[in-house]
């Protein structure tokens, strides 16, 4: 049994939420659930994701579906501190050029 | 003034508002009254607005702010009121008039009002208090507002109700049914809460879902269909992700269709939809929609009503389900109680009519005075009547049984001198114990009080409880004994018999159950008996039970109790004597008794055929009708003896008395029919016996366990007389067939001989007067009469009857006799038909008193046909012995040549053939071998001797062991090929000897070869992409010379074929074309088994079948290493993704695959693994290999339709990126289909030490 863990905060105007955590096509919804409830659309969310031990296809698209949702809302999605895990799909998946990261 | 408002925020921001512009004007001149207010106003922690002045002008404080006002603020402050609360002045606005107009205060309590302060509408609750705001003048000017939210307290209030309601409604015993409509009515009270709800259960054979119930929607909505089918591409409703356990917040916007209204002025927006799942198992079987509150935010709250509401329902139907199966459950069980009593109680009846029309003539004809008592007749006769009565008995057995079960016997309860009734019964059995020489003993005392009994049911009793006894006891003796103890009258029957197991008693009293593996007179029962007693016994509010000791006895107890208390005063007579005579007892059980008593009870055998040449057949049997039925069928034809059992027949055939054949029933106490074939089969006196079995087991099952036990024949009853004896005759006659045969091959030479024996003939020469005499059998030899033969002179006879070619030699052998000297020779003679004989002739040469040659004589003995046999038997024994010595050279070198061992070599899958070509006892040239080396490496031989026949197979023999000893040294292939090279030159002179040797390494992934002069061996790699392996030197006794080792990568998977010539080389074809078609013959699907694969080469490519010797090996690379497999059971709320990536990363970790290969198939398995679980099925099996420095991941779900390939989605796309994960993350990947479905696999390898050598 896999769990995220989340923590968030706000910082300077922007919330941020720390991800801890494996994500994959059985934790996307708790990821998308966690990210709706902060009901931040319409302002900056900032995923911090040096915690994410894992992430596959399904948690990537997670993701984009985040970023898709920040933009419709008339937000912004950055993604901050990647772990290896991260980095490396996003790399081997050419997705560096979607996703802001700061 | 402004400077009091700066302590708080609002203050503050009320300080910036531009008061000039309104109607009250710069705050500096406002009334203290006022000023008085707003200073409350902004100090107090309750939540407060105000409205003053003509346009009332809305105040309000923190509290107001944070927790009515929302997004409102601070455009609201400086406003009036009915601006700001616009969208709910027509509930407040009233209000706020009556308050400013009369001066009387307002109280509202948990108002509901509809706010939007968030963005949205949403539902709010309030309780509020208006009070009237006077002015300096006490004129009333303005309004103060004090509110409180109780939006969350009424709102998890109505929840509450709900789910209270529910569950009061829904507990106790309802149908599911019931529950769902409790469920419904439910939604439909509370529809604030859930606009509507619908319910879908799958429907029992699982194919579609089916709507149970729809509240606050119409029956024919197009979002509540009545049923979702499981392969709708397209449902309304996310059926598949609900029954896989997930919930699913449905967007109502993104569907097709208006949702339903709902009680608000505003459609619900979204759904719910929760699985709803079963007790016993995770998997959902339906899901329930709820509607949603397009007023309430959709948050924890919201969603955990909407699942507390489902549990509440899923809980509901398991329960109504659970119940509603055990009912189903308890009554099909009474149902098929009932059916089977009916059962019985029917066929019992149906039983009894023939039965009574088959014992009435019987008897009647038994009664026959004219049926005289020798006549065979009343023998069988009185075979039907006794099996008839026992048939019957059993039947009244059953049908009382079966009446005690439908509670439809009547018990006749009586005062009973018991003892006075139970001694008959018990001695009855005293004739039979007496001829079994057991001992029967009786011993009662008399009873304090009355007891009442049924004397029917009490002689059942008895005679069951004896007939038990007597049947298991062989020595020793029975004792009964009938005491009173403890206000009971007990009766116990005690036995010094076999005794039954421990684990048996327990059932000894139910129905059919019958002993195991007990020593028995018999065999025979019905499993009723001691049932009956036992049910007989509680008929009389008494009981039965039983101890027993094996080997030791048994003791059976009946306690009943006296006087009547316990018994239905219906069925008890009064009377004023207890009664003394019993029942008319059924006797049947006594004289069954009788006849189980030892084999001498057989009747005597009849006058018949008793002389050596009758068949003698031992009929094995222990029902003594059925052994006497069968004994005399079978003495019309034969000499008949019979046995009780298994044990009694191989005693009597032990001493000396051996059949000719033996017929056995199956069942028999003892020894079995089965026991007894398998000891006579052991023996070899008995082992050549023909068995014929006879059992009651119908069946093909039956008869092929006899016939695969040994048995000759195998009879069902019933059988018709002329069945058995058909069986029997054929089986005698077959095995006497056999014995007749062997007899006659034994005798056949002799008589032979005696033939030529007689076909001597004797001649006679007198040397004075020249003439010749000669028997009447010389006469015939040579074809003349005796006046002819008498008419030719000495010596002109030789010429007349001897061959001219041999006339010479004879005139001479008889020139060259001295007298009294004897001379023997073959010759020819030619008889005047032109026909020749070959004839041996004796002769001697007499002398006269003087010593003179006088007569010369001898005789003469046809021997052209025994020549002519001896010949052609000498022939035939040197072609034999040829062949046999030819033979086993061929053998013994095929077995030194090919390995003897099976092929388990741990890294590569291993398939050979051989087949010489010419059919017989040739040897071929070609071997092949297989060699394990050090560092778990094989070596792989094939090798071509051009030639065939010992010689070839002797010089393949030598470079075999040549090979073995070399590859032991662990020479390089080259080097191997040098050595053998020497050898064969010096070994086999001229001859041509090709040889292909190949070293496989496991850890490098490859081969390391040499090959002289052979057929190339061929490499398919896992593609199925065929390279020819061309290089190599000349053959071997050529001068191999310094070609040296060539290397060729076989990775898991890879396959290396090698052959003769024999394959591939065809009369009339190039051996090029053959190699192609060698090339494209083979499945080279790695994985598949490679068990078959030769054969079906050779069929391919020799439909004619080989006219060379052919031999093929063939060698596929696996991955066996390592191996483990995880089996996945898609289950609803369990991590399976990630418990995969877990099992493949542990393994690997063991493994010490490096971080990077791990980290990267870890991915490939959650993308794989994921895949599988979305398009294919449950469940999902996974298999990691590693080979080397090679790690196979294999994912095979079932769903073989679906093969899924790496798609280009766009940058926004959030799906489709797997398959090109693991596209961009594998060395190698692909899929194939499987029985079940498909396997996708991915490969990687890495760099590793094994790789750097050679």
């Amino acid at each position: 049994m896999t769990e995220l863990t989340f923590t968030h905060d706000e910082v300077a105007g922007r919330t941020v939420l720390a991800v801890a955590g494996e994500i994959d096509t059985q934790t996307t919804d708790e990821l998308r659930g966690k990210v709706d409830e902060l009901d931040v659309s319409h302002r900056t969310l900032v995923l911090d994701l040096h915690a994410v031990e894992f992430v596959d296809s399904s948690g990537l698209g997670a993701l984009l579906g985040i970023k898709k949702q920040q933009d419709r809302g008339g937000g912004t999605l950055l993604l901050t501190r990647l772990s290896d895990a991260v980095a490396r799909i996003i790399e081997i998946t050419k997705m560096d050029r979607v996703f802001e990261v700061v | 003034m402004r400077s009091t408002w700066t302590s708080s925020e609002v203050g503050r921001d009320l300080a910036a508002v531009d008061w000039a512009s309104t109607t009250l004007g710069d705050p500096d001149g406002w009334p203290v009254s006022l000023k008085a207010a707003v200073r409350i106003l902004l100090s107090s922690k309750f939540a407060m607005w105000m409205a003053w002045g003509p346009e009332l002008t809305f105040f309000c404080n923190d509290s107001y702010r944070r927790d009515t006002l929302g997004d409102k603020y601070p455009w609201a402050l400086g406003r009036p009121a009915p601006e700001v609360w616009s969208e709910i002045w027509d509930d407040i606005g009233p209000r706020v008039r009556t308050v400013v107009e009369t001066g009387e205060a307002t109280w509202d309590e948990s108002l509901q009002l509809l706010l939007e302060r968030s963005g949205f509408v949403e539902e709010t609750y309030h309780t509020f208090s208006y009070s009237p705001l006077a002015d300096d003048d006490g004129r009333i000017e303005g309004m103060l507002c004090v509110v409180s939210e109780v939006t969350e307290e009424t709102i998890s209030t109505r929840h509450m109700t709900t789910l209270r309601d529910l569950g009061a409604r829904t507990t106790g015993r309802h149908s599911e049914a019931e529950a769902i409509a409790a469920a419904c009515e439910q939604i439909d009270a509370d529809p604030l809460s859930l606009p509507f709800g619908i319910v879908y259960l799958l429907d029992p054979a699982g194919r579609e879902l089916v709507r149970a119930c729809a509240a606050g929607v119409d029956g024919d909505h197009p979002m509540a269909p009545e049923t979702i089918a499981l392969d709708d591409p397209a449902p309304v409703w996310p059926a598949a992700a609900a029954l896989a356990g997930r919930q699913v917040l449905v967007d109502l916007a993104d569907l097709p269709h208006a949702p339903p209204p709902g009680p608000w002025h505003q459609p619900p927006a979204q759904a719910l939809v929760v699985p709803l799942v079963g007790a016993a198992s995770s998997e959902p079987y339906g899901f329930l929609v709820a509607g949603l509150s397009p007023f309430r935010p959709v948050d924890d709250v919201y969603t955990g009503f909407v699942d507390l509401f489902a549990g509440q329902l899923s809980a509901a139907i398991n329960a109504a389900r659970t119940f509603d199966g055990e009912k189903r459950r308890a009554e099909t069980l009474a149902r098929l109680d009932q059916a089977k009593t009916d059962f019985f109680t029917n066929v019992s009846h149906e039983f009894r009519t023939p039965l009574t029309l088959l014992l009435g003539p019987a008897s009647d004809a038994l009664n026959d005075p004219g049926l005289a008592p020798d006549d065979v007749q009343r023998r069988r006769f009185d075979v039907i009547h006794r099996n008839g009565q026992r048939l019957l008995e059993l039947v009244n057995s059953l049908l009382d049984f079966s009446r005690l079960e439908a509670g439809g016997i009547t018990s006749q309860f009586e005062v009973v001198d018991l003892e006075r009734v139970t001694e008959p019964l018990v001695m009855m059995f005293e004739s039979a114990a007496e001829q079994a020489g057991l001992s029967l003993e009786f011993d009662t005392e008399p009873f304090s009080s009355d007891c009442y009994v049924d004397v029917e049911h009490w002689a059942k009793i008895v005679l069951n409880l004896m007939s038990n006894a007597f049947k298991f006891t062989f020595d020793g003796g029975i004792s009964v004994t009938l005491r009173e103890d403890d206000g009971h009258a007990v009766l116990v029957v005690r036995d010094t018999g076999s005794g039954i197991a421990a684990d048996e008693l327990p059932h000894l009293f139910e129905r059919f159950h019958r002993g195991r593996n007990q020593a028995s007179r018999t065999h025979e029962g019905s499993g009723i008996g001691l049932a009956l007693v036992a049910e007989l016994s509680r008929l009389h509010g008494g009981e039965a039970s039983a101890t027993s000791a094996e080997g030791v006895g048994t003791e059976m107890t009946v306690r009943v109790p006296l006087g009547r208390a316990h018994l239905p005063s219906a069925e008890v007579t009064d009377s004023a004597e207890p009664r003394t005579a019993g029942a008319a007892a059924p006797t049947a059980l006594v004289s069954e008794a009788r006849r189980w008593l030892a084999p001498e009870a057989d009747a005597p055998a009849p006058a018949g055929p008793l002389d050596d040449h009758v068949a003698r057949v031992l009929v094995v049997d222990d029902n003594l009708d059925m052994r006497g039925y069968v004994a005399d069928l079978l003495r019309q034809r034969y000499a008949v003896t019979t046995a009780s059992d298994g044990i009694d027949a191989l005693e009597q055939m032990h001493q000396g008395a051996v059949p000719d054949l033996v017929v056995t029933d199956v069942m028999m106490p003892r020894l079995d029919g089965f026991g007894l074939l398998k000891r006579m089969q052991a023996d070899s006196r008995t082992t050549s016996v023909p068995v014929i079995m006879v059992s009651a087991r119908a069946g093909e099952e039956g008869t092929v366990e006899g016939l695969e036990a040994g048995a000759a024949d195998y009879l069902v009853k019933p059988f018709a007389a002329r069945e058995l004896l058909a069986r029997v005759g054929v089986n005698l006659e077959l095995d006497r067939v056999r014995r007749i045969r062997a007899t006659l091959e034994r005798s056949e030479a002799l008589l032979d001989q005696a033939q030529h024996l007689a076909k001597v003939g004797s001649w006679e020469v007198d040397l004075e007067g020249r003439t010749v005499t000669g028997s009447d059998e010389l006469l015939r030899l040579i074809g003349r009469s005796r006046a002819e033969f008498e008419a030719m002179d000495f010596p002109d006879v030789i010429a007349g009857v001897v061959h001219p070619d041999d006339a010479d030699r004879v005139t001479h052998a008889l020139a060259s006799l001295t007298v009294g000297g004897l001379a023997s020779f073959d010759q020819r003679i030619v008889r005047p038909d032109g026909t020749e004989k070959l004839v041996t002739v004796r002769a001697s040469l007499q002398g006269d008193e003087s010593g003179a040659p006088r007569t010369l004589q001898g005789s003469m003995q046809d021997i052209t046909e025994q020549r002519a046999a001896e010949q052609a038997l000498a022939e035939a024994r040197a072609r034999e012995e040829a062949a046999q010595r030819e033979h086993s050279i061929a053998e013994q070198l095929q077995r030194s040549l090919l390995p003897a061992e099976t092929f388990e070599i741990e890294h590569l899958d291993v398939a050979t053939y051989y087949r010489a070509g010419v059919e017989g006892t040739y040897v071929g040239g070609d071997w092949y071998d297989i060699i394990h080396l050090d560092g778990r490496r094989t070596a792989m031989v094939m090798g071509d001797v051009m030639g065939r026949g010992v010689r070839a197979a002797s010089v393949m023999g030598q470079l075999r062991s040549a090979v073995r000893a070399f590859a032991t040294l662990d020479l390089p292939p080259h080097e191997v090929m040098q050595h053998l090279d020497v050898l064969v030159q010096d070994l086999a002179g001229d001859q041509i000897v090709t040889c292909v040797y190949a070293v496989h390494d496991p850890a490098a992934e490859t081969v390391r070869y040499a090959n002289a002069g052979h057929l190339p061996p061929l490499v398919a790699a896992r593609d199925g992409a065929v390279r020819r392996l061309t290089a190599g030197g000349p053959p071997l006794g050529a001068g191999y010379g310094d070609v040296p080792t060539e290397e060729v990568d076989l990775p898991a998977g890879a396959t290396i074929v090698f052959y003769t010539d024999g394959l591939v080389e065809h009369r009339g074809h190039d051996i090029d074309e053959g190699i192609l078609a060698l090339e494209r013959h083979i499945d080279w699907h790695g994985g598949s088994s490679l068990v078959g694969v030769p054969e079906s080469i050779v069929d391919a490519l020799l439909p004619q079948g080989p006219d060379d010797d052919v031999a093929i090996l063939i060698a596929r690379a696996v991955a066996t290493d390592d191996e483990v497999t995880m089996s996945m059971h898609r289950d609803t709320g369990r991590a399976t993704v990630a418990e995969a990536r877990q099992f493949v990363q542990s393994s690997l970790q063991q493994w010490h695959v490096p971080e990077v290969v791990m980290r990267d198939l870890a991915l490939i398995t959650s993308e794989l693994v994921t895949n599988a679980m979305v398009h294919g099925g449950a469940p999902v099996d996974l298999r990691l290999q590693r080979s080397g420095a090679r790690v196979l991941l294999e994912v095979l779900d079932d769903a073989a339709g679906i093969m899924p390939r790496p798609q280009d989605p766009d940058d926004d796309d959030e799906h489709g990126r797997g398959l090109r994960i693991v596209e961009t993350l594998s060395d190698e990947w692909g899929m194939r289909t499987t029985d079940q479905g498909k396997c996708v696999w991915s490969a990687r390898t890495w760099a590793s030490a094994g790789r750097t050598e050679s």
